[in-house]
């Protein structure tokens, strides 16, 4: 049986941004204002919750001849990962992320 | 020595001259600032199956103001491009690659705790220099290995070329530290061509092929540096002039060891890999 590893302070920072509002899409230049963390980290973490299933993406396009711009909130699994982690008391662990997901 | 030289810069210049004439100008009021181009050139080593993510740092790129801003934005972009999660089977060759860059830096630095460096008094730069070049390497593979078409033939080239060095040099350590022969040093043009010209016809795309024969150039590198540290050790240096003492013998040989394997065959075969593929281009459009 395969077993998981506890995820790490930053992943745990950007489950609970964007578990703070789970409907709400958001763009990946405001997480890592939000989160505090450098593009260089926060992007390698966004691929691995999306390539697990937890977080569902999307495009916004933009005005003519600009780029259009990624999306991402939680998908249920995620959602629920996210509150399984907060029940955990993982959060309270973390001196990063001193606040729970249900009070983030 | 003098002629390799001389034939890189020619190698180099026929790359640039073929390049230029192959590469339209940009589209008109492009802004073309450094952070979007440096992105762009980053965001082009992104493997296939993650382009989205290449294309959603420019999406972001493009809405952030501020060149301090910007610059720090895309700084970490080009950390997160070489972070990326791998493909699963191309886990495989770069933890064996890796294993083999710290193997011939742990052997490395055990002979230079010993013996330091031909190099004195700037053997503690010299060694941060081998360090550094020695990690870039080890994380430009780490990139190359991702992109399609460029794994397979860079990594058979590598190989190729490891094994036809260790041949020529009649598989003892000794002929492997001895002077450059001419076959040893036909090879070395060979090889990166050979892969720079598969790889360009096979993906119609020089930059493929310039990648590829970058990587082999790299993996040879890699292999041949392992191998020359170990037999410097094991010879005490190799042959040296009479009189020299081993210490001396080892720490020059170490220092010719470190340039020739992390900065001389990747960068020959960077050049002329570059120029086979350019000129394959040129002769067999896509």
């Amino acid at each position: 049986m395969a077993r998981e590893r506890a995820p790490s302070a930053q992943t745990i920072r950007v489950l609970s941004a964007l578990a703070a509002e789970p409907s709400r899409w958001r763009y990946g230049y405001e997480l890592t204002a939000e989160v505090r963390l450098k593009s260089g980290s926060l992007y390698p973490l966004l691929v691995r919750l999306a390539d697990r299933g937890l977080l569902e993406t999307s495009w916004e396009q933009g005005p003519a001849g600009r780029p259009p711009r990624h999306l991402y909130r939680l998908t249920a699994s995620g959602r629920r990962y996210a509150a399984a982690i907060d029940d955990a008391g993982v959060v309270r662990m973390s001196p990063a992320a001193p606040v729970g997901l249900r009070n983030a | 020595m003098p002629l390799v030289i001389l034939l890189l810069l020619l190698g180099g210049a026929l790359g640039v001259l073929l390049r230029r004439q192959r590469v339209a100008p940009g589209p008109a009021g492009a802004p073309g600032d450094r952070p979007l181009r440096m992105l762009r050139w980053a965001t082009g080593l992104v493997p296939a199956d993650r382009a989205d993510w290449g294309l959603a740092m420019l999406g972001e790129l493009d809405r952030i103001e501020g060149r301090a801003e910007r610059r720090r934005f895309v700084l970490g972009c080009l950390g997160a491009v070489a972070l990326l999660p791998q493909r699963r089977w191309a886990v495989g060759p770069m933890v064996g690659l890796a294993v083999v860059a710290l193997g011939g830096l742990a052997v490395f630095e055990a002979s230079f705790v010993r013996f330091g460096l031909g190099t004195a008094p700037f053997n503690w730069v010299m060694l941060g220099l081998l360090v550094a070049l020695l990690a870039g390497l080890v994380l430009a593979v780490s990139v190359w290995l991702r992109q399609p078409g460029v794994a397979g033939p860079g990594l058979v080239g590598g190989l190729f070329d490891l094994a036809v060095w260790t041949a020529l040099s009649g598989f003892t350590f000794g002929r492997l530290l001895g002077p450059t022969t001419m076959p040893r040093f036909l090879a070395m043009l060979l090889v990166p061509s050979v892969v720079g010209v598969y790889s360009t016809m096979r993906s119609r795309s020089s930059v493929v092929g310039r990648r590829a024969a970058r990587l082999a150039g790299v993996v040879g590198g890699l292999g041949t540096f392992l191998l020359s540290t170990v037999a410097v050790l094991v010879l005490h240096g190799g042959p040296r002039d009479p009189g020299a003492s081993v210490s001396s013998g080892v720490s020059e040989a170490l220092a010719v060891v470190g340039m020739a394997s992390l900065l001389v065959l990747p960068l020959a075969a960077a050049i002329i890999g570059w120029a086979a593929s350019a000129a394959t281009a040129r002769l067999r459009p896509a």
